[in-house]
């Protein structure tokens, strides 16, 4: 080992704590980069995996959702196409199902054609039992969630060998169930209400209205979907879509990854400042050390070098923890996210991701320090050797405490910008403003701080007086913890803000406080004989189907406008709430969903060509809502009165899915009514919770990744405060000498480490609390609107948490300096 | 503040300089070493201007041809008495030599700590860090360390300052024998006569600038002081 490194790595091994606390602080900036990158990318692979499973070996799905789909006619052209392999049409029917011997009553439910154990060339996922043998007009399989509403009147739950009966051309005829399905996103998931029989049976005794709504294109092998699908288009034209099946791009956390991206940076940021703060102390203790060796002709260069090797090998020994750990990270928080309804994937993990997330959080570190380092090289060598600790008095400087203001004033203008980029420049710059100050504000508050606890505990004064002479080590100190505090609270606002939005959602949507729902479509009897129950004030049904709109397939729910307007449903945006909901009674008109009204052009008055039982008809846009009904497809619904939707859209608009309860008493009345329907009651609070947990699960990420920012600041607290105390050693033996009891030592130094942290938490706090605000407005959308709460209890808890963690990191060194011998010390210098 | 002052010192010539505090004392023996630079005037050693030279060419220069000894703190605490005795030549080995000279083997640079640490009666302490040996033992290492690199000129700043009486006579009799017997020219500051009793010459420094000079007579033995009590006479009679 050369000189210089050999000298570096004896320093490095002389202060073991400061050297493994700095290698912890990179190892888990590493490790966040390199978990959320796993988690991200196992995620992205687990619905890529799902979807091309889903897609089975369909290359290419040429799609007509109206009317009867496509014609054998195109369906035979689609199979003589070039790099076509094969042609599967799925063949599918709304037909009325039912427990066998129940007359002509029964569900609505989807008949769907199976081809060699698959549907439009996908494998069906068998639960139980086994699929219809090919050939045979007397076998179906179910869907799993159809099962339960199939056996509700019947009393006896369906099982393998069952009978239900069929309405076909010729009547009621039976059907010995052989299986189960399930219509998990990982199977075809055509409905979650299937039957699923041969196609011969479809083709045969299911003929007579049967429709193609798409056919499964299998392309040869190194043929391109989007050269097939260019020709679809040409040889069909516009009337057919044809799209990718497994070929979409997926973003699992989407909503999530500005924030997650910031979370992570910061915490790679707050590691290379543990690593700078780390270098900083180091400097400073030894200054003398420094003047030594320039004093025997180490030149300023070899002085750098010497830090800079310090830092890189102290940064270098936290790669491999910091693999392993975001390693483990990723693999948990990838169990934590999954979806439970796909089939898992191994860990996401190739080298790129790895030596990304070294050389993001090593190079970080590296960087960081640098600047340490460079401060060593430059250090004059007679102020190196004169240097004495107890005499050190930093001043805050004087670029600082220009661009601080800069820094916030330009923020508080980003704040008030629309823009959403604008509001992230704002949070940064008013971050970087914050820390820029903190040689200025840290004294100020410490000293507010310990004016306060002084009754509770008298040195508080002094240990103040000592973050004030060392007030750029301090301010570089709570830098980094007070930055991860803002975005711990920032999250909490956040979290907050919207988890009252999205109750606001709900409850618009649902204007009862029960909620019946069904796995395939009710008829309007049932929801008659609910609405008659004694237990049920009102019963509100809500039909959503899907037809094609201007051109393309759309959700549409079916209301009762009506009630929406009494009891104060949906969010009209414009035109007035009363009127738009009035005119849908008026004749063909829609409420749109605001994000698709904006992502479509559409206003009030725009008129849409939609395919209707009679032909097309032009409905016209009434008016826009915030926020519709969920479609199913990640989107949302246009909305219409309930009876023009039967009138345009015949059966497939009539029934419900949802039927909305407001009870008369108790809602375990209305649990039991639905249950003799084979129908289940959510309680609407139920759904909001619901909502509540799914944005608690997906913002609990960020929150995890806040607070390994914050442990990594805490690092770097830990750092500084075992330097100070072995600094205070001399002024504690002469404090002693005149008085000082040992209790009161370590009390001193004990509450320097409590004021520090408590200084830098408070801080974080209020900081968090200034950038959560415009970023609630940027998030916020129409029908959308998260209001600022304290959050009181994330506050406090962090305090606590910080300020006893301090404390104890502190009482070590505390200990061992209160217990020198003051007469060593005096005779010390 | 220096005023005003011309210094020559010949080789193998021991010179003391004393003074009150604040005299100037130490920033002279910094000048002459090559830390501070002075407003004007030169510093010429072994006929090279040292502030003519850059940064890194004169961090090499000292660190070939000047040897430091300093009050406290002198050791590196995280190396051992070795590995201090060796820093200048192990810094010597990590960069080129922007004044020529040849390169050290490792084997070099040992056999070089051995003959110091033996000839300074460190024998046995090679292993031990600066806080497992006496006060003395460590000045005596920093000694070792100021003379690893043969330096053409040794400064020492105070050495025995932070030693009892019979540890610092151990230190000045090893620095008085360096200069007879070795050539070894240095350079001490001090405020003690008896220290300054060692050297040949003392020079005598008030308010920045050399007010006197005494030539001392040295009576027996190379490690042994020359009788103080006419330096004593003159910083009485110069109140200093």
């Amino acid at each position: 080992m050369s000189g210089l490194w050999s000298l570096a790595w004896r320093a490095i091994r002389g202060r073991p704590l400061r050297s493994a606390s700095t290698a912890a602080a990179v190892a888990l900036g590493i490790a966040v980069v390199l978990g959320v990158q796993v988690t991200l990318d196992g995620l992205t692979s687990q619905a890529t995996a799902a979807q091309q499973l889903a897609a089975g070996q369909s290359g290419l799905d040429v799609r007509v959702d109206a009317g009867g789909g496509l014609t054998t006619a195109q369906a035979a052209s689609l199979a003589s196409l070039k790099g076509v392999a094969q042609a599967m049409p799925l063949y599918e029917k709304r037909v009325v199902a039912g427990p066998a011997g129940t007359g002509l009553q029964g569900l609505t439910v989807t008949l769907v054609g199976l081809k060699d154990g698959a549907a439009a060339l996908r494998p069906l996922v068998v639960v139980g039992g086994r699929l219809p043998h090919p050939g045979s007009a007397s076998e179906v399989a179910i869907d799993q969630a159809l099962a339960p509403a199939m056996t509700g009147r019947a009393g006896k739950p369906l099982a393998i060998g069952s009978r239900i009966q069929i309405i076909t051309s010729t009547g009621p005829d039976q059907y010995r169930v052989v299986g189960f399905t399930s219509g998990t996103s990982g199977g075809p998931a055509f409905t979650r209400s299937a039957v699923f029989v041969d196609d011969a049976a479809m083709l045969g005794t299911f003929r007579l209205g049967l429709r193609t709504p798409l056919v499964a294109l299998r392309l040869l092998p190194g043929v391109s979907p989007v050269t097939v699908a260019a020709e679809v288009q040409h040889r069909l034209g516009q009337t057919v879509t044809a799209a990718e099946p497994g070929g979409a791009g997926l973003a699992p956390l989407a909503d999530l990854r500005p924030l997650l991206v910031l979370v992570t940076l910061l915490s790679v940021i707050i590691g290379a400042g543990v690593t700078a703060n780390s270098g900083a102390l180091a400097v400073l203790e030894r200054r003398r050390d420094i003047g030594l060796l320039r004093a025997a002709g180490a030149s300023s260069r070899q002085v750098f070098r010497l830090f800079a090797a310090e830092s890189i090998t102290v940064a270098a020994c936290g790669i491999p923890a910091g693999v392993g750990i975001g390693i483990a990270l990723g693999a948990l928080l990838s169990s934590h996210y999954a979806a439970a309804d796909l089939p898992a994937t191994g860990l996401a993990l190739g080298a790129g991701e790895i030596v990304a997330a070294i050389v993001a959080g090593f190079g970080a570190a590296v960087v960081g320090g640098m600047i340490p380092a460079v401060v060593a090289g430059r250090l004059p060598v007679l102020e190196a050797l004169r240097f004495r600790p107890a005499a050190e008095r930093q001043r805050a400087p004087l670029a600082f405490a220009i661009l601080a203001p800069i820094a916030l004033l330009v923020a508080a203008i980003c704040f008030a910008a629309t823009s959403s980029g604008l509001v992230a420049l704002g949070v940064a710059l008013f971050l970087l403003g914050v820390g820029l100050a903190l040689p200025i504000v840290v004294p100020v508050l410490a000293r507010a701080l310990a004016w306060i606890s002084s009754p509770l505990a008298p040195v508080a004064r002094v240990a103040a007086g000592g973050l004030q002479r060392t007030r750029n080590r301090t301010a570089l100190t709570a830098a980094g913890l007070s930055v991860s505090v803002a975005t711990a609270v920032a999250i909490s606002v956040l979290t907050a803000g919207a988890l009252t939005a999205s109750d606001g959602w709900v409850s618009r949507l649902f204007v009862g406080d029960t909620v019946i729902t069904s796995a395939v479509t009710q008829s309007d009897a049932v929801a008659g004989a609910i609405q008659g129950s004694p237990t049920v004030q009102l019963a509100t049904p809500l039909r959503i189907f899907t037809e094609p709109v201007a051109g393309t397939s759309l959700a549409i729910a079916a209301i009762d406008p009506a009630v929406y307007e009494t009891r104060g449903g949906l969010d009209v945006l414009t035109p007035d709430r009363k009127a738009a909901l009035a005119s849908l009674e008026n004749g063909p008109e829609f409420l749109a969903p605001q994000p698709l009204a904006a992502a479509s052009g559409w206003t009030v008055g725009t008129q849409l060509p939609v395919q209707t039982e009679s032909g097309v008809v032009y409905f016209t846009i009434a008016g826009i809502v915030s926020h519709s009904f969920p479609a199913g497809d990640g989107g949302e619904s246009l909305v219409m009165a309930n009876d023009l939707a039967g009138t345009y859209f015949g059966a497939t608009a009539s029934g419900f899915d949802d039927l909305v309860v407001v009870s008369q008493g108790s809602p375990q009345g209305v649990e039991a009514v639905a249950a003799t329907y084979g129908l289940q009651a959510v309680p609407v609070d139920s759904i909001a919770q619901a909502a509540r947990d799914a944005l608690q699960h997906s913002i609990g990420l960020l929150l995890v990744l806040a607070i390994v920012s914050v442990t990594i600041a805490m690092l770097a607290v830990v750092n500084t405060l075992v330097v100070n105390a072995r600094q205070r050693t001399r002024e504690l033996a002469l404090l002693r000498a005149v008085g000082l009891s040992h209790k009161q030592a370590v009390r001193l130094v004990l509450a320097e480490a409590g004021l520090l942290a408590a200084t830098a938490t408070l801080i974080g706090v209020a900081a968090g609390c200034i950038i959560a605000l415009p970023m609630l407005r940027a998030s916020a959308s129409p029908g959308f609107d998260p209001a600022f709460a304290f959050p009181a209890a994330t506050a406090i808890a962090l305090v606590l948490a910080i300020v006893a963690a301090a404390l104890l990191a502190a009482l070590g060194p505390a200990r061992r300096a209160a217990s020198a011998s003051v007469l060593t010390e005096l005779r010390q210098d | 503040m220096l005023r005003g002052i011309s210094l020559t010192i010949t080789r193998g010539e021991f010179v003391a300089i004393m003074g009150a505090s604040g005299s100037g004392k130490s920033t002279l023996l910094y000048v002459l070493g090559g830390l501070e630079p002075p407003d004007t005037g030169s510093v010429r050693i072994r006929g090279v201007d040292l502030y003519s030279l850059d940064d890194t060419v004169r961090s090499a220069f000292r660190r070939d041809h000047i040897g430091f000894v300093f009050q406290s703190f002198n050791l590196l605490p995280t190396l051992t008495a070795a590995e201090n005795v060796a820093l200048p030549l192990r810094l010597r080995n990590d960069r080129p030599l922007p004044l020529g000279g040849p390169r050290l083997t490792g084997r070099d640079i040992q056999d070089r700590v051995s003959a110091l640490m033996e000839q300074l009666n460190l024998r046995g302490l090679q292993g031990h860090g600066p806080d497992e040996i006496s006060g003395g033992e460590q000045q005596r290492v920093a000694v070792a360390r100021a003379l690893a690199a043969a330096p053409a000129l040794l400064l020492a700043d105070e050495p025995t300052g932070n030693l009892d009486w019979t540890s610092g006579h151990e230190v000045m009799s090893l620095l008085s024998r360096l200069s007879r017997r070795q050539q070894q020219t240095t350079v001490l500051v001090t405020h003690d006569a008896r220290v300054a009793a060692y050297a040949d010459r003392v020079m005598l420094m008030r308010d920045g600038t050399i007010v006197d000079e005494v030539p001392l007579k040295r009576r027996g033995a190379d490690d042994e002081p020359a009788d103080p009590a006419p330096l004593v006479l003159r910083l009485n009679k110069l109140n200093l």
